[in-house]
């Protein structure tokens, strides 16, 4: 296949989008992606070219560069990109840091037992936030968070539980589609995913 | 008031301080770096506002110059990747300086405490509280799988750096100091020297001992097995200055009395020298070789033997053989005469 680009040299990156579940894909050349600005990020210039020492590390966890066959065609999935933060993860693979919180669900099939190996671990078991019983208006005065209907004891009902089940099969799903590179199944899956955990925590 | 490295009366033994800090995100808001300026700003009034209530004073970071920033980091307040941003940032600290929040550094909420001596536990309860105040007023960015989301994954779950500088002056010298070094980063816990890079090249004799993994143990199981390495360091370093101290007796007072003459009477001093002899001023304080007239802290010394800090001492920018001066100047107003024998 020719470059969608130029129309002359071979196409051997591949690039996939996925914003808000719409799967965008283009074949390009190494030299065009290397000079397109992919929706306002350089990226393509910084996977080919960019080589921080922490990058290197990172990319040595996530076991990259060596393979250069899959780097060039990006078939590891790492064109994907977060939809709140325009972090892809290439940028963090090259940066090693996220971008914001939702960088976290996006990226963590990608990065798979990788986290345990760089933290000995890949759950949680420490101290967990409470839940915010009063907010700050903008007038600066507290307003109780919690008075009306949801009141506290609804938090750990049986609803939260099976829900939080559910989505534990949803990204199992999620994570079987990335691996087969069915992204559009994938961003499916997340967003139900996302729903779901918005559903959770208005139940809260 | 004084800050909390300068308290004197309590023992200056081979524990030199302790650290506990945090990173905290504030939900639906991306993570700092982004972040444009003006959303930064927006986050940085959002915080204050809930913060304000807070028995600490604010420091707006984008008003300061690079030399107070500098020295900012000298006191540990905030890292030198922080000191060298022109960003907006905020930052919070308490009379004495041993509780800090930084305001949209690489997370949006950073918060530290650091304390005298062997203090993790007592540092942890202070930012607990500190952290379920905040909590009061802002949701945290949380997942059930990974605990608090950072910015670094190097950070995540617990969001917890517990560190414990120390104070090696014999340990370091020994043959196999490297390999331990390397073995202990094995374990999860990085030791690493607080000055110069190098362990051949480290200044006072000053390691720090932190936690690498913040994810999969509790915060308590972090801060005690730090805590186990800092002690078992300590005991080894103490047993080698008994040591010392019983066969070469008069060979170490000889190098503390001249490291002491030195400083009192040196008109230059680069920051190299000056930390290696007041290195030797602890080590004798500690084992009772030497005896000050009056109270001093040593590791305050240190701290404001820095370059920033010694141009804010002298309220002028000072080139680096000025500073020099300055140095040996500071150092005898703060050292004071020590008991002869």
């Amino acid at each position: 296949m020719l470059c969608e680009r130029c129309g002359q040299r071979e196409a051997n990156v591949r690039y996939t989008e996925i914003v808000n579940g719409e799967v965008t894909e283009h074949n390009l050349c190494m030299e065009c992606a290397r000079t397109l600005d992919f929706g306002g990020h350089k990226y393509a210039a910084a996977l080919f070219d960019g080589e921080s020492q922490l990058g290197r590390l990172l990319s040595g966890l996530l076991g990259f560069a060596a393979d250069p066959a899959q780097e060039e065609t990006g078939a590891d999935g790492r064109n994907i990109v977060c939809p709140v933060c325009h972090t892809s993860y290439a940028d963090f693979v090259k940066d090693s840091r996220f971008g914001c919180a939702d960088c976290y669900e996006m990226f963590k099939l990608l990065m798979g037992d990788h986290i345990k190996t760089l933290q000995g671990s890949d759950t949680h078991t420490g101290k967990r936030p409470m839940k915010c019983r009063s907010r700050i208006n903008p007038a600066g005065e507290k307003i109780a968070a919690d008075s009306g209907e949801g009141a506290p004891e609804d938090i750990s009902g049986k609803q939260t539980v099976s829900a939080e089940e559910r989505i534990a099969t949803l990204e199992a799903h999620l994570k079987e589609a990335l691996r087969e590179e069915e992204y559009e199944a994938a961003a499916r899956y997340r967003d139900e995913i996302r729903a779901l955990k918005a559903e959770v925590a208005s139940n809260e | 008031m004084s800050k909390w490295f300068e308290v004197t009366g309590k023992p200056q033994g081979i524990v030199v301080s302790s650290r506990i800090r945090l990173a905290r995100n504030i939900e639906g808001h991306v993570f700092p770096g982004k972040m444009q300026e003006p959303e930064k700003q927006a986050l940085i009034r959002e915080l204050r506002q809930g913060l304000s209530g807070f028995d600490l004073s604010y420091t707006d970071l984008k008003q300061m110059n690079q030399n107070e920033k500098k020295a900012l980091k000298e006191r540990k307040l905030i890292n030198s990747a922080v000191a060298g941003r022109n960003s907006s940032m905020g930052l919070y600290t308490s009379a004495d300086e041993s509780v800090s929040i930084l305001l949209g550094g690489d997370d949006h909420l950073r918060f530290q405490c650091l304390l005298p001596g062997s203090a993790l536990h007592k540092g942890w309860e202070i930012m607990d509280e500190l952290d379920d105040r905040i909590n009061e007023h802002f949701d945290y960015a949380f997942s059930e799988k990974y605990g608090y989301l950072t910015s670094f994954p190097t950070n995540m779950g617990t969001g917890l750096r517990a560190s414990v500088d120390l104070h090696l002056p014999l340990l370091s010298k020994e043959r196999n100091f490297k390999r331990l070094m390397e073995e202990i980063g094995r374990m999860g816990i990085s030791l690493k020297a607080v000055y110069g890079g190098d362990p051949s090249e480290n200044y006072g004799n000053l390691y720090r001992l932190s936690n690498q993994k913040t994810l999969g143990q509790t915060e308590k199981e972090i801060i005690e097995n730090v805590e186990r390495f800092a002690m078992q360091l300590a005991g080894q370093e103490r047993q080698a200055e008994n040591e010392v101290v019983r066969t070469k007796r008069s060979d170490v007072e000889d190098e503390i009395y001249k490291s002491f003459g030195v400083l009192r009477y040196a008109r230059k001093l680069s920051f190299k020298e000056c930390m290696m002899y007041l290195s030797q001023i602890r080590m004798g304080m500690a084992n009772g070789l030497i005896h000050m007239k009056e109270p001093v802290n040593i590791h305050s010394l240190m701290i404001q033997s820095q370059p920033a800090s010694l141009m804010q001492y002298a309220g002028r920018s000072l080139s680096e053989e000025e500073t020099r001066v300055v140095r040996a100047q500071f150092i005898r107003e703060h050292l004071p005469e020590c008991e002869l024998k």
